[in-house]
C-alpha cells in the first residue's frame, strides 16, 4: 500500500506548460487529455476498462503533470483503503467506533425478547 | 474462512437474547458510518435483528454469525436508500459551476486552477490511529456532500456494489452515475485533504 511521506525540499516544478500540452496534443494526434479529462478518466478506471488510447493519453500525460500524478495517486490511496478494510467484515474495523447507549440497547433486547414468541 | 470476534463458531446461531451485546456496538458503527443520522441507523440495526430473529432457520453457518447479520443489515442499508432516491435529485447539476477545478478557457484550457491543485500528503496507512481517524474523517466529508452524492459514494465505494445494480437500486442512468461518481471521489478527496492531512498548499 501506497504511504506518503513528505518531501521537504519542494520543488518549484510546474504541473504541465500550455506549450508542452500543446506538443504532447499534436504528437498523440489530438488523443492527450488535458488535466480535466486525466481526472475524469481516473474516476472511471475505478469502474470500467478503458480503451487502449484512454490509458496512453494517462500514462503520458502524468509523465508530466504532477498534479495529475498527486491526484491519481491519493484517488488510489483511498480506494486501497476501503477495500483493504471493507474485505472482512468479521475483523475489520469498517464503521466508526461506538457504542449503543444502554437505553438502545435495553431496547433491543426488549424488541428480541417480544419476537422470540 | 471465518475468524471470529467473540462469536461462537459452530455452525448454529447463539442465543438471540446475547446478539445485542455481541453484535450490537459493531453493527451500529457500520449503520451510522452509512447513514446520516444515530436514530436512522439504531433503527436499522433493530430491523436487522427482528430479520435475523425470522430467518434464523435459514442461517446455514457458511459464514459467521457476524457476517449473516451484516449481511441482513446491508440489505436494510440498501432499502433505505432506494427509499430516499426517489425524494432525490439525481440530475441536479448547479453543483457543476462552483465545482470546477479547471481553467475554463485560453491556452491552458482544461489544467488544474492555481488554488485546486492537489498537495502533497502526509499519511501513513499502516498507521492504526490513522486507520481509525479515516472512518471518522471518512463520515465527516460525506456528510458535506450533497446528498444524492453521498449515497452513490456510499453504494460504490463503500459497500462495492457493481455500478449497475446501483444503477437499479437509485433508478439512475450510467452515464449520470458515471459523472456522479467522479464528482463524489473528486470531493473525499478534497474534503480529505482539507479536514484531515491539512497540509499547507505547496504553491499558491
Amino acid at each position: 500500500m501506497a504511504e506518503y511521506r513528505k518531501e521537504r525540499t519542494v520543488k518549484k516544478r510546474p504541473g504541465m506548460s500550455a506549450k508542452a500540452m500543446l506538443m504532447m496534443s499534436k504528437a498523440m494526434g489530438g488523443f492527450m487529455p488535458t488535466c480535466r479529462e486525466v481526472s475524469q478518466l481516473t474516476s472511471r478506471e475505478f469502474d470500467e476498462k478503458l480503451l487502449f488510447r484512454q490509458r496512453l493519453g494517462i500514462r503520458l500525460h502524468l509523465i508530466f503533470c504532477k498534479w495529475c500524478r498527486l491526484y491519481r495517486n491519493q484517488l488510489q490511496f483511498i480506494d486501497n483503503f476501503l477495500r483493504r478494510y471493507s474485505a472482512d467484515v468479521e475483523k475489520a474495523p469498517i464503521g466508526i467506533e461506538i457504542s449503543l447507549s444502554d437505553e438502545t440497547r435495553d431496547r433491543f433486547k426488549r424488541a428480541i425478547k417480544d419476537n422470540s414468541k | 474462512m471465518s475468524e471470529e470476534n467473540g462469536a461462537s463458531k459452530s455452525e448454529k446461531l447463539s442465543n438471540p437474547q446475547t446478539w445485542v451485546d455481541v453484535h450490537g456496538d459493531f453493527l451500529f458503527g457500520y449503520a451510522i458510518l452509512r447513514l446520516k443520522d444515530t436514530s436512522t441507523a439504531e433503527d436499522a440495526v433493530q430491523e436487522t435483528f427482528l430479520a435475523a430473529l425470522n430467518a434464523r432457520d435459514s442461517f446455514r453457518g457458511q459464514s459467521g454469525e457476524r457476517t449473516w447479520l451484516v449481511s441482513i443489515l446491508k440489505n436494510k442499508i440498501i432499502d433505505h436508500f432506494r427509499r430516499l432516491s426517489r425524494e432525490v435529485d439525481f440530475h441536479n447539476n448547479d453543483i457543476d459551476v462552483i465545482d470546477d477545478d479547471f481553467i475554463a478557457s485560453g491556452p491552458r484550457a482544461g489544467t488544474w486552477k492555481a488554488g485546486q491543485r492537489p498537495s502533497e500528503w502526509v499519511v501513513d496507512a499502516a498507521d492504526l490511529a490513522e486507520q481509525k481517524e479515516f472512518w471518522e474523517y471518512l463520515r465527516k466529508c460525506i456528510d458535506r456532500m450533497p446528498p444524492h452524492i453521498g449515497m452513490v459514494f456510499i453504494l460504490r465505494d463503500i459497500e462495492n456494489m457493481k455500478n449497475e445494480d446501483i444503477c437499479n437500486v437509485l433508478t439512475v442512468q450510467p452515464t449520470n452515475l458515471r459523472v456522479i461518481l467522479h464528482r463524489a471521489r473528486k470531493r473525499l478527496r478534497r474534503c480529505l485533504e482539507k479536514i484531515w492531512l491539512n497540509t499547507e498548499r505547496s504553491e499558491r
